[in-house]
């Protein structure tokens, strides 16, 4: 058998053993689902409750039903249109001790789009099922949907592509992934969760790591040490440029909501607990991005030391700075680039906050995410020369080299292309530039009458947006009926009805002071208007302000018998009360 | 020195955009009356507590009411950080001003420049290449990418329209005006279409919306992002999808460039080799190199979300790993590292295919030791 087959056959082999994995990993997951603890409860009756986590299949569904006049009720007084736009569907749960039922459920939809995820036939979801002696009681379509199974078979897939590219190294990979993955879930995680200091969990992870992928990628030898030492440097380098930073950045350690929440879970010093994990962060980043350049540059000293017998110290330190310069462009750039490709959303908060790029700026989930960058790049930057210096001690003997080394020049091609490339490119950064400055005003959601231009170009009046809001709210889309409603307010500000309606979304949404700013408001514009007293009842009923709702709502009664709403509601908040109300219309 | 015309041309370049930066920064709005961005302020003294909250005593440095002094409220997470004599932003709130920053722009901008400092130190001339392509491609994604975003343009038409140009300028200021370069963007591109369309498909089918992301206090950015009027025209799903292109983007062309650079090596000490030989010399460097390049980007994703991880490892212990593949956050995270490893293993065959298809006509020296980039 030749090393070809042999190269088939392990890289056969280890895509096998992903195809498995991957296999293994969903039935693990089913298998969790299979066996997720039942939750024992009694219901106010003294019935007892069994609630647990399955997995369904949808297998009948409806279109989305849109119920925009939810209105509050005595038990509930906050339910409101948050809820009210659902798609009834029909699931058969796959695990646990429902297995095989048929259920009636609701996906419930809001407007924000990750919760607004139609479900197909065959769906995969996630349900939280509570059954009693007498029937089911409830069933919770949980959020997020369900993607795993594809995710890790679509994870697997291009594991096995990249393994079939690379063949015998293919096998080399798989094995140097299975074990990034497993020291990061069984050392670097556990050390941490465990009160070790994250600075020893992440320096061990780091040795561990480099020696590991070295021999796994590498090879072994004097070549992977230099590497190492290299990379090590590098390391250290970046760790000072974060703690010496981390001072003058007045971090408090709540940069972020995973940050604060990560503080709380782990306790201790808020401020030195995050500092140490920002050090760790760090070290894991350009962990894999130091190692390469290293060997990259001890692979390429130690050629030139090979060829070059005798060759002096100095000119294979040359030669490893050359090749460092060469190499460390180009990785400088990977990592800015992935920053920056995870940044791009956070680059629309400004617009999207009406704050500007400064404040942006000085926040300190930016201040630590430049803090992270820089830290990286700096140490990427220190690993070459070290790297160069460690395998120059290595590698190269004192004597004289019996050949200068030269560099080859490659031909120039001519530069007009280049130049007409940079030209347009000028042009176009010149005119969008000057399109910033005017977007700049326009977009700003404080400006004026543009606000509601962004909707549609054809609405002229704020009565045309007010219309335009009330077909959105109608269809249930309330993000667009809530941009048409800021139109008509840019171009009339005292549109009561446009007040009156962003109160009833602010509401469903609880954003309660606005909500009472804009029923404040309408309520001044239009004091004998019926429907805004029974509005502003119902935004005081979700603001559990019982007496100050029922009091908006006979008025809303006063004003207009006829009100069926305001009738309803007060009947379903009051009871009784509302009759004798109703009574003395 | 001979100054080339496109080295003029870049300088000219960057001297508008920093203009034109400088010009747009803080721009206010035209209704500034009803603006509430944030001003600069000086700490003069304090904390004082009133009515059990700590406020500073704060000199006004912008605006119209520059030069007074008023009392500002702090959030108690800044009390410790926050003396007399250093900066902060303040926001004028219904209960009074409040100190929403420290002002760390300064150390900020610092740090940036010991990166540049760093990068010219130890890169040389060539540090200087690598700096241009970084300003190019800040400038790029500020003054062409964002404007066009907000006014409705396709995000990923745009990362078509910014990455082509941010691939070709960062080879070509990093590796040269040269053949070998052209063939390194050739292979980039090819590889990034491809990268760009197979997340398209990919995100549609994980029901993916490109705002379940987190940043700063917000769990999800859907809240300042999706409910905000002055974005309505964005699309939300393209920007994740221009996220991949761009985060693409560097790793793709690191690939290229070693392979383009290998087949020439190979095509220089053999100038008569067959384009069968260059071709096998190209995949095998790639094979070489991309599996340490692969690990390298996954370290990197891993390291820029260190703590959600960590804090998933904490709360999805009682849980099934898999279902943590269901949120979004990782969802993303993983699409992220997929199609950069997809880009980089397609830039390999692309590249070494075009590469031996069109050799460099280089003018050959005499015989160098080949400083091969990879083990």
């Amino acid at each position: 058998m030749n090393r070809r087959s042999l190269e088939n056959i392990a890289a056969a082999a280890a895509i096998l053993v992903v195809v498995l994995a991957a296999f293994l990993a969903v039935r693990q997951t089913h298998l969790w689902f299979e066996r997720a603890e039942v939750h024992r409860s009694t219901d106010v009756a003294g019935n007892d409750l069994l609630a647990q986590d399955a997995l369904a299949e949808v297998v009948a569904l409806a279109e989305p039903v849109t119920d925009i006049l939810d209105v509050p009720t005595r038990t509930n007084p906050r339910r409101g249109p948050a809820q009210n736009r659902y798609q009834p569907v029909v699931l058969r749960v796959l695990t646990g001790i429902n297995r095989g039922k048929l259920f009636l459920a609701n996906n419930i939809l809001h407007f924000k789009p990750s919760s607004n995820a139609l479900i197909g036939k065959g769906s995969l979801v996630h349900v939280s099922v509570t059954t009693s002696g007498h029937g089911v009681q409830d069933v919770l379509i949980c959020k997020p949907i369900v993607r795993y199974p594809l995710l890790i078979y679509l994870i697997a897939g291009l594991l096995c592509a990249v393994i079939l590219f690379m063949r015998a190294r293919g096998v080399a990979f798989a094995g140097a992934l299975a074990f990034t993955v497993l020291a990061s879930s069984f050392v670097l995680f556990p050390l941490i969760l465990r009160g070790f200091s994250p600075l020893g969990a992440a320096a061990i992870y780091a040795l561990l790591m480099m020696v590991m992928l070295t021999l796994f990628l590498g090879g072994a030898g004097k070549k992977a040490l230099a590497a190492i030492l290299g990379a090590c440097g590098g390391l250290i380098v970046s760790v000072v440029v974060v703690l010496a930073a981390s001072g003058p950045l007045k971090l408090s350690g709540f940069t972020s909501a995973f940050s604060v929440a990560l503080m709380e879970a782990l306790g201790g010093d808020v401020e030195l607990s995050f500092v140490r994990l920002l050090v760790c962060g760090t070290v894991i980043c350009i962990l894999g991005i130091v190692l390469d350049l290293g060997v990259s540059i001890a692979s390429a000293v130690e050629k030139v030391s090979m060829e070059n017998r005798g060759i002096r110290r100095s000119a294979a330190l040359k030669a490893g700075m050359r090749m460092s310069r060469d190499v460390t462009g180009t990785m400088l750039l990977t990592l800015i680039f992935v920053w920056a490709g995870s940044e791009l959303h956070a680059m629309m908060l400004p617009r999207g906050l009406g704050i500007s790029f400064r404040e942006l700026l000085n926040t300190e989930a930016m201040a630590v995410e430049i803090l992270r960058l820089v830290a990286g790049g700096v140490g990427l930057l220190a690993t070459g020369p070290i790297t160069a210096l460690v395998s120059v001690a290595f590698f190269a003997r004192t004597g004289h080299s019996a050949r200068p080394l030269k560099q080859v020049k490659e031909k120039r091609l001519p530069a007009w292309p280049l130049t007409v490339v940079i030209c347009v490119e000028a042009a176009l950064c010149i005119v969008c530039g000057r399109m910033l400055l005017k977007t700049a005003g326009e977009l700003s959601p404080a400006s004026g009458a543009e606000t509601g231009a962004v909707i549609t170009p054809d609405l002229a009046s704020a009565d045309d947006y007010y219309s335009y809001a009330v077909a959105r709210l109608k269809e249930g889309n309330q993000p667009r009926a809530a941009l048409a409603l800021w139109g008509a307010l840019a171009l009339d500000p005292d549109h009561g009805p446009a007040h009156r309606d962003l109160a009833y979304l602010f509401a469903g949404r609880k954003w309660f002071p606005p909500a009472r700013a804009e029923i404040d408001q309408a309520l001044k514009l239009l004091p004998d208007d019926s429907h805004t007293h029974y509005i502003a009842g119902v935004v005081m009923a979700w603001q559990s302000m019982p007496s100050e709702a029922e009091r908006e709502l006979k008025r809303a009664l006063e004003l207009d018998p006829n009100n069926a709403n305001a009738s309803e509601a007060l009947r379903a908040l009051f009871g009784a009360e509302a009759d004798g109300a109703g009574g003395g219309r | 020195m001979k100054i080339r015309p496109h080295a003029l041309l870049t300088a000219a370049l960057l001297a508008c955009a920093a203009v034109a930066a400088f010009a747009s920064d803080d721009a206010p709005p035209e209704n500034s009356a009803q603006s509430n961005r944030a001003i600069r302020g000086r700490i003069i003294s304090g904390p004082l507590i009133k009515d059990g909250q700590p406020f500073f005593s704060v000199e006004i440095m912008e605006g119209p009411s520059a030069g007074q002094t008023v009392d500002a409220r702090c959030p108690e997470r800044y009390v410790r950080l926050l003396r007399a004599g250093r900066g902060c932003l303040l926001r004028a709130m219904h209960e009074g001003l409040v100190i929403v920053e420290p002002l760390r722009e300064g150390a900020v901008f610092a740090l940036v420049a010991l990166l540049a400092v760093c990068i010219a130190a130890t890169m040389g001339a060539r540090g200087l290449r690598v700096l241009a392509s970084i300003i190019i491609a800040v400038l790029l994604v500020v003054f062409v990418f964002l404007p066009l975003a907000l006014r409705g343009w396709p995000p990923l038409l745009l990362a078509a329209i910014t990455g082509a140009p941010l691939c070709a300028g960062g080879i070509v200021l990093i590796g040269g005006w040269n053949r070998k370069s052209l063939h390194a963007i050739a292979g980039s591109l090819c590889a990034l279409v491809v990268a760009a369309s197979l997340p398209a498909v990919v995100c549609r089918a994980l029901a993916l919306t490109g705002l379940e992301r987190e940043f700063g206090m917000f769990y999800h950015l859907d809240v300042p992002l999706w409910y905000s009027p002055a974005l309505a025209k964005v699309s939300f799903y393209q920007l994740l999808l221009a996220g991949v292109v761009v985060a693409s983007l560097g790793a793709t062309m690191d690939v290229s460039m070693v392979v383009s650079t290998a087949v020439w090596e190979v095509h220089r000490s053999a100038p008569g080799a067959q384009r069968g030989r260059l071709r096998r010399a190209g995949l095998a460097v790639g094979r070489d190199i991309l599996g340490m390049m692969i690990i390298a980007i996954l370290l990197i994703y891993a390291g820029y979300q260190f703590e959600m991880l960590l804090l998933f490892h904490i709360r999805g212990l009682p849980y099934a790993p898999g279902l943590l593949l269901n949120y979004e956050e990782i969802a993303a995270e993983v699409v992220h590292m997929g199609a950069t490893a997809i880009a980089m293993t397609l830039a390999v065959p692309f590249t070494a295919l075009i590469a031996a298809r069109f050799p460099a006509k280089g003018r050959l020296h005499e015989p160098t030791p080949s400083v091969e980039p990879s083990a």
